[in-house]
């Protein structure tokens, strides 16, 4: 039988001009629905090199977990931009040799820069430092000016967000999901909490996906976009039935699982002991944690 | 109202994990017990809806928009234990996936989100619902408000207090930089006109839908005057902690021996004897006869390999 084929403008997402050919754009509750629920999945499911091979991908993922938040410590301790930049140096030799695509990196470390240079932009103007001037314009009668002692605190409070956040994003780009599940579940954290939080996981993006329909069937029906107070209660009647239908869920769910011969005890797997390249791992991250914090 | 990374100094990070770990580990004792076997995918699923939840944004007049937090209402739906749990579950996802708050800050956004904002909202829900939950609107709007604003405001002091805590020698903040009198107008000022209204709205709206929708809350009306009574003692809590963190002396436990003798008087002997042996073994994360550069590398070497070691026997054990 013969595949069928949908015309092409049927995939397009825009295909939104109406009869007279005034657009009919998207209300405001779709428009942010689908725009995050793709953000969230774009974020999380991103095509990275988790499976590839590469200097972090060589470590057991709870080794990796480990190590990488023993630097995100190191990072917090360090008081001084030579430090930090120490720390930078190594989080980029652990992307390069992990083999970390750099663009991915930078795009999930842009938002925190951005975010933490605005919120400490007033840092970069001497407002709390003071400091001698390196260059300023008047406004009305006050002197706005960037000083030596703000720009290099500000930097420092900047760099110091940004190198934690590349580890972090670094840990994340050579590790898939699952092995972030199993490594956790391998520390010294309760088994329930990791288990719950590998079935949050799993059914975030499925609650999501019911939104997500809730916001297309309405769609569907409304051709104009609709009122402030309309979209306020149709926000509580998809949010309401999510959770509704989350309590049913975990019903059925509890159901399955108990057929299934569960009796609330968790069993979690206790993996394969640690290699020689793993404690070097450990031992590396440790060695820069003690040189940082000798502070 | 997520603190990120590198916004908290180390000393305060160490104060709320301190403060979280009871905390989380009583919530697991009581959500054992009073959701039993299907504990974990309702917990499950409860904090896949919160985080859903937080990922939409709520309109408000003028074209803004806005997400809630969603503390208060799983807190009103499932006790303020398992609304603890589930808050703590959707901020741990957060940070790890989305870099949505730090990791080293997830013992304050915990403290934050996850305890002020369940425990207040449920005890201000319960006293307000009265016993035949008739004001149950009014009730989830207040709660969500007042939950919002005592979150915010503990943000607040924990930013706020970091210059004091956190200073180089010269003076100059390490960590989150603006004074107290900056964060509480910064964080409070929207909070308070903004935000807090749009949590109550929603959250009314959503509890009011679940009511409607034959759904349950899990207030019990008839312990509402035990409630009033939590209530007082949270606010008391509320008003301690941030107290507490305002002591810029030597952490607690991390006395000297001239410290400890101001403290209590005289300098235990067994306390004198350990503290030479310390002291005589790496003083100062340095050895005596070699630079300082240099010590502070075999320290950090010796410390290091003294850490691996104990993993590598962790690891022995826990195969066994």
């Amino acid at each position: 039988m013969e595949e069928m084929k949908l015309p092409e403008w049927m995939g397009e997402a825009k295909a939104v001009k109406y009869l007279d050919g005034i657009d009919v754009r998207q209300g405001f509750m779709e428009k942010n629905l689908l725009t995050l629920a793709r953000f969230a999945r774009g974020f999380v499911f991103q095509s990275n090199n988790a499976a590839g091979r590469g200097l972090l991908q060589s470590v057991d993922p709870s080794a990796r977990i480990v190590g990488i938040g023993v630097l995100i410590v190191a990072c917090v301790f360090a008081r001084s931009a030579g430090e930090i930049m120490f720390a930078a140096a190594i989080s980029l030799m652990l992307a390069v040799f992990s083999r970390v695509n750099m663009l991915m990196l930078l795009k999930r470390i842009l938002p925190a820069f951005l975010l933490t240079l605005t919120v400490f932009s007033p840092v970069f103007f001497g407002f709390f430092s003071g400091g001698s001037e390196l260059m300023g314009f008047d406004v009305f009668s006050a002197r706005v000016a960037l000083t030596f002692e703000g720009v290099r605190l500000g930097a420092m409070l900047v760099s110091r967000v940004i190198v934690i956040t590349s580890f972090m994003a670094i840990l994340f780009l050579s590790t898939a999901e699952s092995d972030i599940f199993k490594g956790l579940s391998r520390l010294p954290v309760p088994g329930f909490f990791t288990t719950a939080l590998f079935m949050t996981f799993r059914y975030l993006f499925v609650l999501l996906k019911i939104v997500e329909d809730a916001g297309l069937s309405r769609k569907s029906r409304v051709i104009n976009p609709a009122k402030l107070k309309d979209t306020q209660g149709w926000f509580a009647f998809s949010v309401g039935f999510m959770v509704e239908r989350a309590f049913r869920f975990s019903g059925d769910l509890t159901s399955a699982m108990v057929s299934r011969g569960f009796t609330g005890r968790l069993k979690v797997s206790k993996g394969v002991p640690f290699a020689i390249a793993d404690y070097a791992w450990l031992g590396f991250s440790f060695f820069v944690f003690f040189i940082m914090a000798r502070a | 109202m997520h603190i990120p990374d590198g916004y908290l100094g180390p000393k305060t990070c160490a104060v709320f994990y301190a403060i979280m770990a009871p905390l989380w580990y009583a919530a697991l004792k009581k959500t054992e017990k009073t959701l039993e076997v299907s504990q974990l995918p309702v917990l499950s699923l409860a904090s896949a809806s919160v985080f859903v939840i937080m990922m939409l944004n709520f309109p408000v007049p003028g074209g803004s928009s806005g997400h809630i937090v969603g503390g208060a209402m799983v807190a009103i739906l499932l006790g303020p234990w398992a609304g603890l749990l589930s808050m703590t579950l959707v901020l741990f996802l957060q940070a790890l996936l989305f870099g949505d708050g730090g990791i080293t800050a997830f013992g304050a956004n915990s403290f934050n989100m996850a305890f002020l904002m369940s425990f207040s909202g449920y005890f201000i829900y319960a006293a307000v619902s009265g016993k035949d939950g008739k004001r149950f609107f009014a009730a989830a709007f207040i709660a969500a408000y007042v939950s919002v604003c005592v979150a915010a405001f503990a943000t607040a002091v924990e930013l706020g207090l970091q210059p004091v805590l956190e200073a180089d020698a010269m003076g100059m903040p390490l960590y989150a930089p603006y004074p107290l009198k900056v964060t509480l107008i910064a964080m409070m000022t929207p909070h308070v006109l903004f935000f807090a209204p749009m949590e109550g709205l929603a959250t009314a709206l959503i509890v009011a839908y679940i009511l409607k929708a034959g759904g349950r809350v899990h207030v019990n009306a008839e312990g509402a005057a035990l409630k009033r009574r939590m209530l007082v003692f949270l606010a008391v809590l509320v008003v301690m902690v941030p107290l507490g963190l305002l002591a810029s002396e030597t952490p607690f436990g991390e006395w000297g021996g001239e410290e400890l003798k101001n403290l209590i008087g005289y300098v235990p002997r067994g306390f004198a004897r350990l503290e030479n042996v310390w002291k005589a073994l790496l003083p100062d994360y340095g050895f005596s006869g070699m630079g300082e550069t240099f010590g502070y590398v075999v320290s950090a070497l010796i410390g290091s390999a003294v850490v691996v070691s104990a993993i590598y026997l962790w690891g022995r054990l826990w195969k066994r």
